[in-house]
């Protein structure tokens, strides 16, 4: 049983380091001075920090990326809570299919939903517009608030809300008053887990950012499949900065347990 | 099926709901049931009956899609690749969830966050990242030299393997999540039990637990293919465009404005993806796996 033991702690350290060591590499390339890819760098430099901070493209690509991800993170959350509050106490028949069709975005393949949304916008004349990848991004992210919300819903006792009412409040201040205090740490988690979907979204972008409108990941999408500069490196370790600042905000509001049960 | 929850059943007993609760539901449900059905699903009916009308109405893309040689091995490699990412997900995954499982919680609990943490990062960052490791002047290769086991550079990035290391480097945490969740469940007594009663640890393991923890097993296998079969920006960064697989030459359609071919491999993608998923839910119940299938 020893022998067994070590090999399973073996595949346990080696799967771990597989998993994490690709994302500490990145760092030390973002400060390298060399155009060259070199490793470990010969020594440190911030060219690469500078050259993406004063080109215009990764400004505004990461502009976009931050503003894109923050409306779809609102606007899917509005929509979740409203269809999660429905189907919660409303909805008592057809559920199910209810519960399929918003869940179905995370279903059909990117790269199916991308085409169909990119005949449409083209329809509608929406390609390379903000409104046309807010829609596109909205339809993507909504099943993370819808699912979230519907399981944090559940556990909230209606009869609150309805004593407030009676207590004089209207609807939606008794909603807004009483309901929404206890799901809170749901609402923060169900934006956050749709600005991520937004925000690392690739193939619908290609498709329905056009020539114009180039996210973040995009952008980097085109500079990895043409050239390969170090400035990719330091958009890299801005973008695992920023991941690291947003589990530090996830554990300083308490969302992950919450939005980890919303997943269970 | 009871379909009446509590909430509706009190609700139901309070007259000015009563009159409401339909108006109201429905109303709540309107913005997100326009969106879905307007900007979701009906383009997406409308685009896959191109499959049948371009460039004229009959089944001729799907009969070429059926006879090409170049179109079955772009089905061929999508299936190969997902095939061997799913298989190592599971050979990494089974082993690793097991161990973690034995832990008490508080061991096992950062363990699995340091799991989750490629999760959470941007897909291209982590594309880059093998980029580095990989490539000609990459990490391995530099090493390699150093210590002279190579004399030249061997070729890691741009191929198939590359692909594959990247998809299981995305999928992994898929397949730990779900196997870790089955097996934290299992009763470890009676793997001990089994001992006692003179089982090796082996045999306890293949009579006990492994049937115990198939389920999981099953649940995450299928998961993991299912999504690695939709995987368009991996393939297209690492393999550098040689192994075409069916999403990659979707969009390399759509660029040439070959719209029938191209809806006819979608077509064939959704058909496999909806049944596979169908199957999932069927046996499995899929709301527990389903959150986090956005990254790929």
């Amino acid at each position: 049983m020893g022998a067994v033991s070590v090999t399973l702690w073996l595949i346990v350290i080696a799967v771990l380091v597989f998993l994490v060591f690709p994302l500490v590499v990145v760092i030390p390339e973002s400060f390298s001075p060399t155009a060259v890819l070199q490793f470990p760098p010969a020594s440190l430099s911030l060219r690469w920090y500078r050259d993406f901070f004063s080109d215009p493209d990764w400004l505004q690509s990461l502009w976009l990326s931050i503003k894109l991800g923050i409306c779809v993170a609102i606007l899917s959350t509005l929509l979740g809570l409203s269809t999660a509050v429905a189907m919660v106490r409303f909805v008592t028949y057809g559920k199910g299919l209810l519960r399929a069709l918003a869940l179905s975005p995370l279903i059909v393949p990117a790269i199916v939903t991308a085409i169909a949304l990119f005949d449409i916008m083209t329809k509608l004349d929406l390609v390379g517009s903000f409104s046309g990848l807010l829609l596109a991004h909205t339809i993507m992210a909504l099943p993370f608030p819808v699912f979230i919300l519907e399981n944090a819903l559940k556990s909230v006792d209606p009869n609150l809300e309805d004593a407030a009412v009676s207590l004089g409040a209207n609807r939606f201040k008794a909603f807004y008053k009483v309901t929404v205090p206890q799901i809170r740490p749901a609402i923060f988690g169900a934006a956050l887990f749709a600005f991520l979907a937004s925000w690392d979204e690739v193939v619908i972008v290609l498709f329905v950012g056009g020539a114009l409108l180039q996210t973040l990941p995009v952008q980097m999408f085109q500079f990895l499949t043409t050239e390969v500069r170090p400035t990719i490196a330091s958009a890299s370790t801005l973008l695992i900065a920023a991941l690291l600042l947003g589990m530090l905000i996830m554990r300083l509001f308490g969302i992950r347990r919450s939005a980890l049960r919303g997943r269970a | 099926m009871p379909a009446t929850t509590a909430h509706a059943q009190v609700a139901a007993r309070r007259g000015f709901r009563l009159d409401l609760s339909g108006v109201s539901g429905l109303l709540l449900l309107l913005p997100t049931l326009l969106l879905l059905v307007l900007i979701f699903l009906y383009p997406l009916a409308v685009v896959l009956s191109r499959s049948f009308t371009e460039p004229h109405l009959g089944l001729q893309n799907y009969v070429a899609l059926y006879w090409s040689q170049a179109f079955r091995n772009i089905l061929v490699n999508t299936f190969e690749i997902a095939g061997w990412t799913t298989a190592i997900c599971l050979l990494l995954g089974y082993p690793f969830s097991y161990q973690l499982a034995r832990l008490p919680k508080r061991w096992a609990q950062p363990l699995l966050g340091l799991c989750m943490i490629p999760f959470f990062t941007a897909i291209l960052a982590r594309l880059y990242a093998w980029t580095i490791i990989l490539g000609d002047a990459g990490v391995i290769n530099t090493y390699l030299l150093q210590w002279g086991i190579i004399l030249h550079p061997i070729s890691l990035l741009f191929n198939r393997t590359a692909v594959i290391i990247g998809m299981v480097h995305v999928m992994l945490p898929y397949m730990v999540i779900v196997l870790y969740s089955q097996m934290v469940g299992i009763d470890r007594s009676l793997l001990d039990a089994a001992t006692s009663l003179g089982a090796s640890p082996l045999a306890g393991f293949r009579r006990v637990f492994l049937p115990l923890s198939m389920p999981g097993t099953y649940a995450g296998t299928l998961l993991v293919f299912i999504i690695s079969l939709g995987f368009f920006v991996t393939p297209a960064v690492l393999g550098g465009g040689r192994d075409v697989t069916i999403a990659t030459f979707v969009r390399q359609e759509i660029g040439v404005l070959d719209w029938g071919a191209a809806t006819a491999m979608s077509m064939v993608l959704l058909l496999v993806t909806v049944g596979l998923f169908f199957l999932l839910d069927r046996v499995f119940g899929t709301e527990r796996l389903l959150v986090g299938g956005l990254r790929n």
